[in-house]
């Protein structure tokens, strides 16, 4: 017997997922001791899962609160064992097993092992007809639920840190791909910048080339007009005095276009 | 023998201005004047002026290119006062990397420049 245990208790540890652990139970818990069924209710922050298991099959349910019968319910708030000797209030979901529960058993074996505050296990075995659970078949009972709980508490904590896990994968994944939008933009507005910087260097070029051009067509006119008014000494002579006006009133007419035609190129080199 | 000058400029006002000027200045002096830069390249062997006033800004051909035909043609020994309306510190600097080209000059002329000239034509010679 005590081998047929630390075969369940060696498996139950290598057991990585729950339906491991189905399996587990289904294969050893019968040569422990007799029932015609054991139900391991697991409970933990509101996370429920039930083990069923027969001689020849087992089930594994998971869920909230609702999955435990009523007498689990019972056993869950008192925290002290009971022997139910009554099966006539049995949960209406006991029809849906494979044996006729009601007929077969007289007896249900019921305890509650609390872990924690929220968290515990609670076991009931059925006994009946030539399936007969006794007192001596308790300490075995007591070390298969423990190990089982500690087993379902190990899986469920391992399965929550890989959603975890997933979950800051997922979001690291969501924040490089915001990184690289953000990146993406700067880059683009860097692009940007650089472009409109280009155009200011070329316009500022350009009206540098242009003012230069100017100066030197609104110079030349100019230029005229100081060296007439240089030499107006000189003509003292009234016959050239008329050519002489005549030259300045061009020259003046020069350097007024000169102008007007700086104003008209820079004008139209600002609003390009 | 009269001092000979030869003027260079498209502007007819431009090269009546200078030539009032150098005979208000020099006196006994004889001023050719051309507004065609092409028509005065070809005529300074003739003329054999002391010095020629080029102007730069000009059509078909100008001062730069009248300059570089000189040098490429041996006519350095012709020289010549640049006199233009440009004040232009680059303009001056390549002018006088011209080995004929005595000096700049912004317009309008500048008489001492021009007696300074020929005072020191003349002690030299």
């Amino acid at each position: 017997m005590y081998e047929s245990l630390a075969k369940l208790t060696t498996h139950l540890n290598h057991s990585e997922t729950l339906d491991e652990v189905q399996h587990c139970l289904q294969r050893h818990l019968k040569y422990l001791f007799d029932s015609q069924l054991v139900r391991f209710g697991y409970y933990q922050d509101g996370q429920y899962i039930i083990y069923s298991v027969f001689k020849a099959e087992s089930r594994l349910e998971t869920g909230s609160t609702k999955i435990f019968w009523e007498h689990e319910h019972i056993l869950q708030k008192q925290e002290i064992p009971v022997v139910l000797d009554n099966l006539s209030n049995l949960d209406v979901r006991a029809e849906t097993y494979p044996i006729p529960l009601k007929e077969v058993c007289d007896k249900i074996w019921g305890w509650h092992f609390p872990f924690g505050t929220a968290s515990g296990m609670v076991v009931s075995v059925f006994s009946g007809e030539n399936k007969l659970f006794s007192q001596t078949d308790i300490p075995v009972l007591k070390i298969v639920s423990e190990s089982l709980y500690s087993r379902i508490f190990t899986i469920c904590l391992i399965q929550e840190l890989d959603q975890r896990k997933q979950d800051l994968l997922i979001a690291l994944e969501d924040v490089q791909e915001k990184n690289r939008i953000v990146s993406d933009l700067v880059h683009k507005q860097e692009e940007i910048i650089q472009q409109r910087t280009h155009e200011l260097q070329r316009k500022n070029e350009k009206l540098l080339e242009l003012s230069k051009l100017n100066a030197h067509s609104v110079r030349e006119p100019l230029s005229r007009i100081l060296g007439l008014i240089q030499v107006a000494e000189l003509i003292y002579s009234n016959e050239i005095q008329p050519e002489w006006l005549a030259m300045l009133q061009v020259s003046s007419q020069d350097l007024d276009s000169a102008l007007q035609n700086v104003i008209q190129l820079t004008d139209r080199e600002i609003l390009k | 023998m009269p001092k000979k000058v030869m003027l260079v400029d498209d502007m007819e006002i431009a090269n009546f201005i200078s030539k009032k000027i150098i005979q208000n200045t020099l006196g006994d002096v004889e001023v050719y004047d051309f507004t065609s830069p092409k028509l005065a390249y070809e005529q300074i062997e003739e003329i054999h002026p002391d010095i020629i006033l080029l102007d730069l800004n000009m059509p078909v051909m100008d001062g730069w290119a009248f300059l570089e035909r000189m040098q490429a043609e041996n006519k350095q020994d012709y020289k010549v006062l640049i006199l233009t309306s440009s004040t232009s510190e680059v303009d001056k600097e390549k002018g006088m990397q011209f080995s004929n080209v005595l000096n700049f000059c912004s317009k309008p002329l500048n008489k001492e420049l021009l007696v300074s000239f020929f005072l020191t034509e003349k002690l030299s010679a």
